[in-house]
C-alpha cells in the first residue's frame, strides 16, 4: 500500500513541477513566503511573535494553494483523459487517494514554517538583537503548526471530495474557493455584527500570548473533522462514479 | 485444450431507462485476438468498463481469468492491460516516465523494468526520444506508447479500445503488426473493439457483431460472412445490422 502510495506521489510531484516548470512552482511559493514572511512581519514588527492567532491567520496562502492543487487532483485527470486509465489499473483507492493528497500536502504545506522561520529572521534584522534574538514561544509555535496542518488537511480533503465529482478543474476550484472564502471572511463578518464589548474581548483574546486551552480543543475537534471527511472522501471513491460523473 | 479468458452470460447494463447492453453471451478463448465490432454508441467501451469492473453489470453472470468483475475486479486489472478510448498517456511527462509510472505499479523491480521498458520503447521504434515530453508527439506515436503501456507487465489479458481510431493508413498497419507479434510471442488474450472491420478481418479469429447493445452475431469473420452469404465482412455487418433496424 505504501509503495504504491508513493508511486502516485512520484508521478502527482513530477506532473506538478512539469506543468508549469520549476521556475513557476518555486517563483509562487517564494512570493507568498516572501508576503507572510517578509512583508507582514516588517509591518507588525516586534508584536509578531506575540500574537499566535494573527499568525495562524496570516497561514491562508498555504490554504489556498492546496486548494489549487487538490481540484486538479481528480477532475484535471478527467480533463486530460488520464482517469479512465489509472482506474483501470491495479492501484487500490487509497493509494490513488493517498498519493495524491501526500504531493498536495508536501508542496502547500512546507510554506507556512518557511514563511514562520523568515519572519523570525525579518523581525531579527529590523528590530536589532542587541537584547538578544527573539523566537517564538515554542509551545504556541506547536500549537499554531498543529492547527495548521489540521486545516491543511480540512482543505485538502473538501478539495479532493469537491475535484472527485467536478466535471472541470474550473468548476472544483470555484466551489473549493467559496468555502476558503467563508472561512476567511467569517471572522470579519463577525466583527461587523458583534458588540463593542464582545469586540473588544474577541481582540484581546486574539492579542494572547499564548493559545490555550482553547485551541487544544479546536485542535480535537478539527482533527476529528478531517478523520470524518477522510473516510468520506474514500467511501466516496467510487470508480462508476469517477467515470460517469 | 484452451482454457476460457473471458465468459460472458445473459449481461445487461441499464443507465436509467437506457439499455447500454442487452442480454450479451459470448466465450473469449485464451490466447486469441477477439474482436467486437459495432459503430458509436453500440456498446463496445460499456462493455470493456464492465469487464475490467469499472461498471457493475445489471444482471448477468460474467468470468474474466476466472474472476467475478463485481467482487474480484482488483485482481482482473492485476492481470490485465489496456488502451481504452483516451491513451492514459500523461501529456507533462516524458516516454520514459510514462512507462516507469505503470512499470511501478505493477511491482516491476527496478532493473528488469528498466530492461522492460528499452526493449518496449525499441521494439516500437521510440527508444531515441524517451525523454522528450509527449505533449508534441503525433497520435500515432503516442497511441504506440499507450499500447507499450499496456503491455509493460505482461498481462494475460489486454483490453484496446478502437486501438487505431484516428490513425493514417501506415501507423494503423504498424500497429496492427506489433499487436499480432505480441499476441503470438506472449500468449495474451485481446480483446479489442473497433468499427474498423477491415482491420477486424485481418486480425480476429473470432469476432463479434453489436449493435445497440445486442449481440447479432459471434464466431470467426469466415462464418459470420458465409452465415449472412456476404464475401466481406463489412458487407456480413452492415446486413445483420439492417435487418436488425437502423
Amino acid at each position: 500500500m505504501l509503495t504504491d502510495t508513493l508511486t502516485v506521489f512520484r508521478k502527482e510531484w513530477k506532473e506538478m513541477f512539469y506543468h508549469r516548470g520549476l521556475r513557476g512552482y518555486l517563483f509562487n511559493w517564494i512570493i507568498m513566503v516572501l508576503l507572510v514572511g517578509v512583508y507582514m512581519p516588517i509591518q507588525v514588527g516586534a508584536d509578531w511573535f506575540n500574537s499566535p492567532v494573527m499568525l495562524l491567520l496570516w497561514s491562508w496562502p498555504a490554504l489556498q494553494l492546496i486548494s489549487g492543487l487538490m481540484a486538479d487532483g481528480f477532475a484535471g485527470e478527467k480533463e486530460r483523459h488520464t482517469l479512465e486509465t489509472l482506474l483501470a489499473s491495479r492501484l487500490p483507492d487509497l493509494s490513488i487517494f493517498s498519493g495524491k493528497m501526500l504531493a498536495g500536502l508536501l508542496y502547500a504545506g512546507s510554506l507556512f514554517p518557511a514563511s514562520l522561520l523568515l519572519g523570525a529572521v525579518t523581525v531579527n534584522l529590523k528590530e536589532g538583537i542587541s537584547n538578544g534574538l527573539a523566537f517564538y514561544n515554542i509551545g504556541s509555535l506547536l500549537q499554531i503548526l498543529a492547527l495548521h496542518y489540521l486545516s491543511l488537511i480540512l482543505i485538502a480533503t473538501v478539495g479532493m471530495l469537491v475535484s472527485m465529482r467536478s466535471t472541470s478543474v474550473k468548476s472544483a476550484y470555484q466551489k473549493i474557493a467559496i468555502v476558503i472564502l467563508v472561512l476567511v471572511l467569517s471572522p470579519s463578518l463577525l466583527m461587523g455584527v458583534l458588540s463593542t464589548d464582545l469586540k473588544t474581548q474577541l481582540l484581546q483574546f486574539i492579542s494572547v500570548p499564548q493559545l490555550g486551552v482553547g485551541a487544544l480543543a479546536v485542535a480535537l475537534v478539527m482533527l476529528l473533522i478531517d478523520i470524518v471527511l477522510f473516510v468520506v472522501c474514500l467511501k466516496g471513491f467510487k470508480r462508476e462514479q469517477l467515470l460517469t460523473a | 485444450m484452451n482454457t476460457t479468458a473471458i465468459h460472458i452470460k445473459n449481461l445487461t447494463r441499464r443507465f436509467g431507462e437506457l439499455t447500454a447492453l442487452n442480454d450479451v453471451s459470448l466465450d473469449i478463448p485464451q490466447g486469441e485476438i477477439f474482436g467486437f465490432l459495432g459503430s458509436n454508441g453500440a456498446g463496445k467501451t460499456t462493455t470493456i468498463r464492465i469487464l475490467l469492473g469499472l461498471l457493475p453489470a445489471t444482471s448477468g453472470e460474467i468470468r474474466v481469468l476466472g474472476f467475478d468483475p463485481k467482487t474480484q475486479s482488483v485482481q482482473i486489472r492485476t492481470c490485465s492491460g489496456a488502451l481504452l478510448e483516451h491513451t492514459g498517456l500523461y501529456e507533462r511527462l516524458s516516454a520514459w516516465e510514462n512507462l516507469d509510472f505503470y512499470g511501478r505499479i505493477w511491482h516491476i523491480p527496478n532493473l528488469e523494468r528498466g530492461k522492460r521498458i528499452q526493449s518496449l520503447l525499441e521494439s516500437i521504434e521510440l527508444w531515441e526520444r524517451r525523454n522528450e515530453v509527449i505533449r508534441e508527439w503525433s497520435r500515432g506515436m503516442k497511441q504506440k506508447l499507450a499500447m507499450a503501456r499496456a503491455l509493460i507487465h505482461k498481462p494475460e489479458l489486454v483490453f484496446l479500445d478502437e486501438p487505431s481510431a484516428g490513425l493514417d493508413p501506415l501507423a494503423a498497419a504498424t500497429l496492427r503488426d506489433d499487436l499480432k507479434r505480441l499476441v503470438e510471442l506472449e500468449r495474451v488474450t485481446v480483446f479489442l473493439t473497433t468499427h474498423n472491420l477491415a482491420e477486424a478481418e485481418k486480425l480476429c479469429r473470432q469476432v463479434g457483431v453489436l449493435h445497440q447493445g445486442r449481440l447479432l452475431a459471434c464466431g470467426t469473420p469466415a462464418e459470420i460472412s458465409a452465415r449472412t452469404g456476404k464475401s466481406e465482412l463489412e458487407e456480413a455487418f452492415l446486413s445483420l445490422v439492417r435487418a436488425d433496424g437502423i
